[in-house]
């Protein structure tokens, strides 16, 4: 008896098993037909009645009349408007703790320890377009800690949401908030410029040493004493606060540095180029067109709230034209949100870039929310614009995105739909469920 | 003598030609009218004289004079309108100096916006830029049992002093609604307390501390009435003396009278149906600010007729509610009846007041009831309709023209004029700083 109920319960597993497995491959269907919708590349190109395929999550093929392979579900996007998967380059959503700012250098954390891909904000970004964002340390401390690139796959294990060939990246932060007060070092920008500094030449020492060892395996470098020639060179110590900083010096590491004014900014262009290295991009980074020059030489993206500002002393010299001038003198301007509310409305955000200033095209703008954001991860190759080869990242939407008039309809990432207006519990929809 | 006549003469050229003349004529050609209130009108023309609207359509007259500007192309609008802020009052908000909208006490109803308001504040050019031409300036409520914040005053952001800023004042009497429970809701306002002592804190309830507070509120507008009814006696003789001065019965005037609406700052729907009762019993004209939780009983606000200006648009949804719920509850307000404009939550972000009410209309709102809550519908609700809100011969020429559609983030404000004064729009510091820069010459090195 006992025996047959076993029986019945692992049969009853088995089952549960397959059509999980099945349910879960229709569910993880990567190729998918967008067909008909008004195309806006990102590269400066719009196709009308264009059509999108990607086959196993990437861009296989764009143009006007592609016929859907057998089994390709297909999106009929007639009347919609279709462009590439919005980036926030700057976010804290999905993330369990921001800041372990008890030190001046947490080089040592990461933030995908503390991802939490259940945050209801993941969902929320995706009703606005959003399929990718970078997600970071906090501003407490000067040398913070290490951030992550995902995609908003609601639903999913962080695992899937981590984007496999992302560089690493770390924060730092100047200005106002990484001001400890009373209680700790330092207390004034100058300090903050020592702390950098005197970081960055401990891990220029710390790499020597790891340089050294390694040429030592190699056989460069002979056995510096008898010890040495008879057991093998000795491993320096492992530091996981210098390591960090070890590869912002190898240029493998990104660096994105959160300011607000003009003098911390060149500052850290300053330090920086003593150790032959450049920021890869400022955060908020108000002031930045004070320094545009600047940054266009060192490529440094600038990534800017558009039209945020006067929150506080640091933030009260911020135009909301920084994104056109910058553009204007061949920096690169991106426009993010950190804010789970801003991230919702990026789009607008990007269009007011046009309102700003006498220079910033249509394409211009949409690149502020799309590629410019993918050159600031370093990830272009994979994101950012429609092209073939890319990922199928994409977003719908029922008027031109840079319209206050439009909403995002559906949210494609990897070429599976994340977000669909038509499925989700819509204001309407709820309403009638709780009369 | 002749060299005074001529000295005379000299200085009056002089003036003449230094200060631009307030009294002027333009006539807007070839444009794209929408006049809010009435249909949109395509290559027409309208006419400012002084400081008013003097005809508006496609075969008017132009007076000579007049200085045309070609509009071909371009959109012609009302300016618009966010009916609380605390421009004037309010600069960098992470700086407590510069916060200066909020006074001490409980029933600051002799407290004035209009003394407090720095008519060269850096937001006058910000907001213009986008086409915000007025404001109401609304004194805070603040800390527990404050009930009375002040009198709000209507600018203009054209003017030059406050003076000539102020196109009424006071506009409105601002109020904090005592809480009686159920919560204020996610980034409403309210929540004032019963001035009561730390004792009687602790043994009453927020509702029986709230009614007490109702009770002191109704007992001042019935001594208000008293006040008015003895200022009259005496006028008409019927009294030997005048009423001593009092200054909190004199602020409540123009509320019992019913000149002047009541900002009611109230949330949650425990809140606000107590609100609706106060305003029913005694009679006052009435606008409820802030509002959480309104579309839950837009029915009930709809039918006693109580206007809201709603400052949500940007807040964010929680995981039980649906996503789209804040850009959609306009359009709920607007299919129940109830009357409503949009505010900004931070005079900071005033520059958004036209996308708030854009990302409305996405989702469901009417768009042409978008840009009356932005242009008439505040101006309605603050009884200066007659003056403000539309384009409407007799009206004020306070009037925007556009490159686009005037709730666009793309679109260009290209001419404005606020009370027929052309407006210097470059005067916006922060587009001062975008030329200053603009101008550094390229570095080589």
């Amino acid at each position: 008896m006992i025996h047959k109920l076993y029986t019945a319960a692992l049969g009853l597993i088995m089952i549960c098993t397959i059509v999980t497995g099945i349910y879960r491959s229709s569910y993880a269907q990567k190729d998918l037909l967008v067909r008909n919708g008004t195309v806006i590349t990102g590269t400066g190109q719009t196709i009308e009645k264009g059509s999108i395929l990607i086959r196993s999550g990437k861009i296989a093929q764009i143009g006007t009349n592609i016929q859907a392979p057998a089994g390709v579900p297909v999106i009929d996007a007639t009347g919609l408007y279709v462009m590439a998967g919005i980036i926030d380059a700057h976010s804290h959503l999905a993330q369990v703790g921001t800041n372990e700012g008890t030190s001046q250098n947490s080089a040592m954390v990461d933030i995908s320890d503390v991802i939490r891909p259940d945050d209801y904000g993941i969902y929320l970004a995706l009703g606005g377009g959003v399929t990718a964002m970078h997600v970071l340390h906090g501003s407490a401390n000067v040398i913070g800690g290490k951030d992550d690139a995902v995609k908003l796959k609601w639903g999913r294990s962080k695992e899937e949401m981590l984007i496999p060939d992302n560089p690493e990246g770390l924060k730092f932060a100047l200005g106002e908030n990484p001001i400890g007060g009373d209680t700790r070092y330092p207390n004034s920008r100058m300090g903050q410029e020592y702390v950098l500094r005197s970081y960055l030449e401990q891990a220029k020492q710390y790499k020597l040493e790891w340089d050294t060892y390694e040429a030592k395996v190699a056989g460069k470098i002979p056995p510096a004493n008898e010890y040495e020639k008879k057991y093998g060179p000795v491993p320096p110590r492992k530091d996981l606060q210098l390591e960090a900083l070890k590869g912002v010096l190898e240029g493998k590491v990104r660096t994105h540095i959160h300011g607000y004014m003009n003098q911390e900014m060149a500052m850290v262009i300053n330090v920086f180029a003593d150790y032959g290295i450049t920021p890869t991009s400022f955060e908020h980074c108000m002031e930045t067109y004070m320094i545009a020059d600047e940054l266009a030489k060192t490529k440094t993206v600038a990534s800017l709230f558009v039209d945020s500002w006067n929150f506080k002393v640091e933030a009260s010299r911020a135009i909301p034209f920084t994104a056109a001038l910058l553009t204007e003198r061949g920096a690169i301007a991106n426009i993010h949100s950190d804010s789970g509310e801003r991230i919702r409305r990026l789009n607008l955000d990007a269009a007011k870039t046009i309102r700003y200033g006498d220079t910033m095209t249509e394409t211009d703008a949409i690149k502020t929310i799309t590629l410019n954001a993918a050159i600031y991860l370093k990830l272009q190759h994979r994101m950012g614009t429609i092209e073939v080869g890319k990922d199928g990242d994409l977003s719908i939407w029922d008027a031109h995105p840079l319209s206050v008039y439009s909403k995002c309809v559906k949210t494609i990432i990897d070429g599976e739909v994340f977000f669909d207006r038509d499925k989700a519990i819509t204001t309407d929809k709820w309403l009638k469920g709780i009369k | 003598m002749k060299k005074i006549i001529h000295l005379t003469l000299a200085v009056l050229i002089i003036a003449i030609g230094a200060a631009p003349s307030f009294a002027q004529k333009y006539a807007l050609t070839n444009a794209t009218i929408v006049p809010v209130t009435s249909a949109t009108i395509t290559n027409g023309t309208l006419v400012i004289e002084d400081e008013k609207i003097t005809a508006i359509g496609t075969n008017v007259r132009i007076p000579s004079g007049a200085e045309t500007i070609n509009c071909k192309g371009l959109f012609i609008y009302p300016g618009m309108f966010d009916p609380n802020t605390n421009l004037g009052m309010s600069e960098i908000a992470g700086v407590t100096q510069t916060q200066d909208q909020t006074e001490t006490g409980t029933f600051n109803t002799f407290i004035k916006a209009s003394s407090g308001v720095d008519p060269n504040t850096i937001m006058k050019g910000i907001a213009r830029w986008n086409g915000i031409t007025n404001v109401i300036s609304s004194p805070r409520a603040a800390g527990p049992g404050a009930v009375f914040g002040g009198q709000e005053v209507l600018l203009n952001l054209g003017g030059w002093t406050l003076k000539e800023m102020t196109d009424k004042d006071p506009v409105a009497m601002y109020m904090t609604f005592p809480t009686f429970g159920g919560g204020g809701g996610r980034g409403g306002f309210g929540g004032g307390q019963a001035p009561a002592t730390q004792q009687s804190q602790q043994q009453e309830s927020p509702r029986v501390r709230a009614e007490k507070t109702i009770a002191i509120v109704k007992d001042l507008f019935e001594s208000t009435k008293l006040y008015i009814k003895a200022k009259e006696d005496y006028t008409a003789k019927k009294r030997p003396t005048p009423p001593e001065i009092d200054q909190t019965l004199e602020g409540l005037i123009p509320v019992v009278k019913q000149e002047i609406p009541l900002t009611i700052a109230v949330s949650g729907i425990d809140n606000m149906r107590e609100a609706m009762k106060f305003v029913k019993e005694t009679n006052v004209k009435a606008v409820f600010y802030g509002a959480s939780d309104a579309f839950r009983i837009a029915d009930e606000l709809a039918s006693a007729n109580i206007p809201i200006i709603y400052t949500e648009t940007l807040n964010t949804p929680n995981q039980t509610q649906p996503y789209d719920l804040y850009y959609a509850i306009p359009s709920i307000l607007y299919n129940a009846g109830v009357k409503f404009c949009f505010g900004i939550s931070s005079t900071s972000d005033i520059h958004n007041l036209p996308f708030m009410a854009g990302m409305s209309a996405a989702y469901g709102l009417p768009k042409d009831a978008a840009l009356k809550a932005v242009t008439i519908y505040p101006a309605e609700m603050y009884g200066v309709d007659k003056l403000l809100g539309s384009l409407e011969v007799g009206k004020l020429a306070t009037v925007v023209v556009t490159n686009g559609d005037l709730l666009e983030p793309a679109t260009k404000v290209v001419h404005e004029f606020i009370r027929g004064m052309k407006v210097n729009l470059a005067d916006n510091w922060q587009y001062q700083q975008y030329l200053k820069y603009r101008a550094r010459p390229i570095i080589k090195k």
